[in-house]
């Protein structure tokens, strides 16, 4: 891992077009700023891997045979009238 | 029984422990260029509609990962988004009506809830598909399902 140093209003340059600035530090948080490509999706990792969490439990176990009759019960047929997906 | 000339032809057989082996067609095979959050080595999909319900069956075409899915707009209402160039990209999509959003069921402790956050976005024409986090903290990752209760 790169460490580097730097102060309020200083910045890091990733590759050719991210751009990651030291706003401010108040107490033990830090407060950055990203410019970035409209490709780059920049999210915190915590919600990452809570979502990564909620992937493993509802697909590496799938709603059981009960579970899936009440699914189909609160969600009856769609009729013609009902707009398709 | 004979099949009309344009019925669909299975083109494979989908081992689940969960539902047991079905076979699907052409139509209902996806590929998700990076898989989904977190599960990056899962990339062909089959996505199959259950019973003729809104609910739908995304089973990894060889492994027991298996997600059942609700068309969005029966869970949350209203529920909106926009997603990224590279999203559009990477689904081959020109306009909205191209991709059906999807939300993740997940069943704990005997409650059903859905993934607001990260949707399922596909793509019927190109039949691609990706899951897609939105920065947004109103939709939480575990939103209590609720149907039409009492009817």
């Amino acid at each position: 891992m790169l460490v580097l140093r730097r102060k309020p209003g200083e910045s890091v340059l990733i590759g050719d077009g991210i751009e990651v600035q030291i706003l401010g530090v108040e107490g033990d948080t830090v407060k950055l700023g990203f410019s970035a490509p409209p490709d780059i999706q920049i999210l915190r990792k915590e919600l990452v891997e809570s979502i990564l969490q909620e992937n493993l439990e509802a697909g590496k176990r799938p709603p059981n045979q009960e579970q899936l009759r009440r699914l189909l019960d609160t969600f009856p047929k769609l009729d013609s009238k009902q707009e398709r997906v | 029984m004979h099949q009309a000339a344009n019925a669909p032809v299975p083109v494979r057989t989908v081992h689940s422990r969960a539902y047991g082996d079905f076979q699907v067609t052409e139509d209902q095979i996806y590929h998700f260029p990076r898989g989904l959050v977190g599960l990056h080595e899962y990339r062909d999909y089959a996505l199959i509609r259950v019973e003729e319900g809104p609910f739908h069956l995304l089973h990894a075409l060889n492994d027991e990962l298996s997600f059942i899915l609700l068309p969005a707009h029966l869970a949350a209402d209203p529920y909106g988004f926009r997603i990224d160039d590279a999203t559009v990209e990477l689904l081959q999509i020109g306009k909205p009506e191209d991709v059906a959003v999807f939300v993740i069921v997940n069943a704990v402790d005997d409650r059903l809830y859905v993934n607001l956050k990260a949707p399922v976005l596909t793509a019927p024409a190109s039949r691609r598909g990706c899951q897609f986090i939105i920065d947004d903290p109103d939709y939480p990752i575990r939103h209590p399902l609720s149907g039409k209760e009492g009817s």
